[in-house]
């Protein structure tokens, strides 16, 4: 038993009332190494959404030699028989950490309709107002995470294709993603970019409202400071505390060693370009400092509204796709591991369903939920494999099908938070974190 | 006989109840030696003195003046009071003033949106899709103008569960969130009108209670008949519901039906052409329905109180504390005999000497909250505040075309007001104790620096900072009226002297303007201001 571990609550009881001072941020990393090296802990968490649907077919389970196969060649990997596309070089060099799930098979081919399932683990219907599984499990996470910061940041998310999918449901708003950089719907949504060219990315809310100075600030928190010692030393409610302390760790939120966390402009610009200029690439480097300071869940969503939604001219879309993705998700991983922080973070790329197989006559693929492919990659995964497998047309499944339920056990399970966990709905019905089995062949 | 389309044409305007309740017999009225609603305070105020002597327990003391208006102010209009009206409350010598004070609330237009607000969270508890915007704002103004003119409640709830939809847009959400489908209606309606938790019972017998699988499904029955008529070809044609002659439900996992019950009474037969719908109806809100009257009463005693008289009507005769029991059937029965009259059930409530009491503070001895002989604080509910917030700075959220109403009459506008419904979303505390704080620190950021009190406490849009920008106020003045403004109360010397030292060291007066604003922003975030109390 490590004594030396303080608390999360040691920890928010020492950051005191002030507000602006700087001085914890020297002893935060010292703090973040002790949490890493506790039994306790838990995993941390990237959820890489892929909105639209992104084809199977032209990226983990290509086709080549077959006619649905399409114009993109297949290559080797570094894990021995594990194949990709060739547009995701850097992504084939880290396949020894990597397990693609090509079974996976569901019934929902729309797309409000899909990102629900996928989201939730369950299918947009009944009395229940699931969260997702991302709220769900940074839930379980923030139990045991040290960070002063959110404990699910979701970046660029396209919320409008199904608002509840990305919600938290019946667990309340307290449990709500802090969103950064939300996408509008539609190709001429562009998203602001920096006068380096890169995209802007900011939290709602955490910076002072503007025309407000430092100054003021901390004259404001001076105030606030002295009225609440008074309240609170007359009034013993245990739900004034609450409302104190909520405030205090808002503030602590506030501090400018904490909030600089989503201050790209800290790293280096080859850095910066390294992951790729747009919001997927710089939220993918925005994970990573998140990652490294403690925060247990991380989403970052690719795809520009619908962005993997290939009916058309699938071709040229998934090309263009799969090189964001690659140098986002790629230097993301290598970064992560030259830290020491992969072993603890699991990632898992999915979208609401997959594509057809067939081409379509606009040289698209369709809507296809049938037989399609995520990938794991990470902590808790046992990399360089692919599990189940498609048939040669990629029409069915053939081995080792899975459902969504069994995907979200499996991240659940390689986080460290048992599935079968529950929480209690307002009229007190208990619902499980996930549905289904864990696939224990890629677990680790 | 009661036709089905008179009972409805009865509901649906209000005004000719007296004449159909007399004609079948029913209303009470003042000359049967029945209770004021003065005698009942003082009824009430006796049984629980005798509990406090039995428990040999000391409520704590009386609150002051702006203790009490504020806490009465938000339980029933739902804002805090305006400084002028704290220095007017404070002022006034008439011992009646706490009395009158409820009368004044009570037929102010803001009740009406308040309880409508209230209780559109209680009909439907998930934010309503914001697809359905339209539908969530019909549905406020259609409770809102029934609370305005204080319908019976029998006459309130029977309204709701009968609505037919078509130009009722509002009422008939209620049934298309549910979906229309029977065993959610009735999951919903139990628990509201009946106090009775029966969806554990969809699936099996009550853990707890003698209720079972059977009982919740017959109570089902009553809605299987519940139909919406399909749009025809792309005409659209407004949401309707009608009562079709056919639709059964069955037990899960069987081909039994399961024929209407009501629930612990008989049977109910089909085919006198009254439909299973108005039937219910006719049995829930009678007067002999204890389960009716006790829910409601338990509801409102909990709007004042934070806390429900009775935990759970589930299983009444076991667990909980048998003099609450017999408060809550006596103030039923008050409830009964008032003809439903919710505005006399408030002022019985509200004039009680359990109402007026403080909250405890450090040092009281543990209470046992079930004797109600201290008050319990409640965060302010998200629309409390927002409207607080209005309240202080109308101009804040001038560029809504809703709220283009004169100044001190927003109580309509509010029905549909964007703004509040998305401060709403993003506020809205999880399920659990009304007495509990449980928002995050994504909600404390936002009233930190959110656009919503960013807006109220800006030194060049706050029309309250203007107006203390006036020469002929000194700080000291400047200083007491933010405190009244925001807490309804006067600052203590010891605040009196911080905030005006505060003042006294701005050098330019940007900087006071400055500096007013920042008291004003501590102030709105306190934990005194984020409670009634």
């Amino acid at each position: 038993m490590n004594t030396f571990m303080p608390t999360r609550r040691d920890m928010l009881a020492q950051l005191g009332f002030g507000m602006l001072g700087t001085t914890c941020a020297r002893w935060l990393p010292a703090f973040a190494a002790n949490v890493a090296a506790s039994p306790l802990r838990k995993g941390q968490c990237i959820l890489l959404w892929m909105s639209g649907g992104p084809s199977q077919m032209d990226t983990f389970d290509m086709k080549p030699g077959h006619a649905n196969g399409g114009e993109f060649k297949e290559v080797q990997t570094k894990a021995p028989g594990l194949r990709f596309s060739e547009h995701m070089p850097k992504l084939a060099a880290l396949a020894d950490k990597l397990a693609v799930v090509r079974s996976l098979s569901t019934k929902e081919g729309d797309h409000e309709r899909g990102t629900h399932l996928v989201r939730t683990g369950h299918p947009p219907q009944g009395e229940v107002a699931y969260p997702s599984i991302a709220c769900t499990l940074s839930k379980e996470l923030e139990m045991h995470a040290a960070t002063l910061l959110p404990s699910y940041v979701s970046v660029a998310p396209v919320l409008q294709i199904s608002p509840t999918s990305f919600g938290p449901g019946f667990l309340g708003p307290r449990y709500a993603p802090a969103i950064v950089g939300q996408q509008a719907l539609g190709p001429q949504a562009q998203p602001p970019r920096n006068n380096g060219g890169f995209a802007e990315l900011k939290l709602d809310d955490l910076e002072l409202s503007p025309g407000v100075s430092e100054l003021q600030a901390s004259r404001r928190m001076k105030l606030w400071t002295a009225m609440e010692k008074k309240y609170l030393t007359a009034g013993a409610q245990p739900s004034f505390e609450a409302h104190n302390a909520l405030y205090r760790k808002a503030a602590g939120m506030m501090r400018p060693a904490v909030r600089s966390a989503f201050d790209l402009t800290e790293e280096k610009d080859d850095v910066r370009k390294k992951y790729g200029p747009g919001l997927f690439g710089q939220g993918c480097l925005l994970a990573r400092r998140l990652i490294e300071r403690g925060v247990p869940f991380v989403e970052v969503a690719l795809g520009g509204g619908l962005g993997w939604d290939t009916h058309v001219d699938n071709f040229r879309g998934v090309k263009r796709l799969s090189e964001e993705l690659d140098a986002g998700w790629a230097s993301l991983m290598m970064e992560l591991d030259e830290r020491g922080l992969l072993e603890s973070t699991t990632i898992l790329w999915v979208g609401e369903f997959g594509r057809t197989p067939q081409i379509n006559q606009n040289t698209g693929r369709d809507h296809f939920p049938a037989a399609w492919t995520c990938v794991f990659g990470g902590g808790g995964i046992a990399g360089g494999q692919a599990y189940g497998r498609t048939s040669a047309d990629g029409m069915a499944v053939e081995e080792n099908q899975v459902a969504i339920g069994d995907v979200l056990s499996t991240l659940s399970t390689a986080l460290g938070v048992p599935p079968t966990r529950e929480n209690n709905t307002s009229s007190g019905r208990p619902i499980k974190v996930a549905e289904g089995a864990p696939i224990s062949a890629i677990l680790s | 006989m009661r036709s089905f389309s008179y009972f409805q044409a009865v509901l649906q305007t209000g005004a000719p109840v007296l004449l159909a309740l007399a004609l079948t017999g029913g209303a009470a009225n003042a000359a049967d030696g029945k209770p004021s609603s003065g005698e009942m305070t003082e009824h009430v105020d006796q049984l629980l003195a005798e509990r406090w002597a039995t428990e040999k327990i000391e409520p704590t003391a009386t609150s002051s003046d702006t203790e009490f208006l504020r806490r009465a102010s938000l339980d029933f209009i739902g804002v805090i009071p305006r400084a002028a009206e704290v220095r007017q409350f404070l002022a006034d010598k008439d011992p009646a003033k706490r009395k009158k004070l409820i009368d004044r609330l009570l037929a102010s237009p803001r009740y009406a949106t308040h309880m409508a607000t209230t209780w559109r969270n209680r009909i439907i508890p998930q934010e309503p899709d914001p697809s359905r915007a339209r539908e969530a704002a019909a549905l406020q103004k259609w409770l809102r103008t029934r609370f305005a003119k204080n319908l019976r409640y029998d006459n309130l709830v029977g309204g709701l569960l009968l609505t037919n939809g078509g130009d009722e847009i509002g009422p008939a959400l209620y049934f298309q969130t549910h979906d229309v489908a029977p065993e959610k209606m009735a999951a919903s309606a139990a628990e509201l009108f009946l106090g009775v938790k029966l969806q554990c019972a969809q699936c099996h017998d009550h853990p707890f209670a003698d209720w079972s699988q059977r009982d919740f499904w017959s109570f089902a029955a009553f809605f299987a008949r519940v139909k919406t008529p399909q749009n025809r070809g792309m005409q659209m044609v407004a949401y309707r519901l009608v009562d079709s002659d056919i639709g059964e439900v069955h037990l899960p996992n069987s081909e039994e039906t399961v024929p209407p019950k009501y629930p612990r009474g008989k049977s109910a037969a089909d085919g006198d052409g009254t439909s299973r719908r108005t039937q219910l109806v006719f049995w829930l809100t009678s007067r002999d329905n204890h389960y009716f009257s006790r829910a409601a009463v338990n509801w409102a005693w909990s709007h004042l109180f934070g806390r429900p008289l009775v935990a759970s009507l589930d299983n009444i005769d076991h667990g909980a504390p048998p003099a609450n029991v017999k408060l809550l059937d006596e103030l039923a029965e008050y409830f009964v005999h008032s003809g439903f009259d919710l505005q006399s059930l408030w002022r019985v409530l509200a004039n009680t000497q359990a109402y007026q009491l403080k909250v405890s503070a450090e040092g009281d001895a543990q209470r046992d909250p079930d004797l109600f002989a201290s008050m319990l604080a409640k965060p302010l509910t998200p629309e409390q505040l927002y409207d607080s917030f209005l309240l202080l700075a109308p101009e804040a959220n001038a560029g809504n075309a809703a709220m283009t109403g004169p100044i001190g009459q927003p109580a309509s506008s509010l029905d549909g007001d964007p703004l509040r419904i998305e401060f709403a979303r993003r506020m809205r505390p999880p399920p659990g104790e009304a007495t509990e704080y449980r928002a995050g620190t994504l909600q404390a950021l936002m009233l930190m620096n959110g656009k919503t009190v960013s807006g109220v406490t800006a030194p060049d849009t706050s029309s309250l900072l203007g107006a203390l920008e006036a020469p002929f106020m000194t700080d000291a003045q400047r200083v007491e009226s933010l405190f009244l403004a925001t807490l309804a109360r006067t600052p203590d010397e010891g605040e009196r002297k911080l905030f005006r030292e505060t003042l006294a060291e701005c050098k330019s007066s940007d900087d006071h303007q400055r500096a007013l604003s920042d008291m004003f922003w501590a102030l709105l975030n306190s934990t005194e201001f984020a409670f009634n109390h």
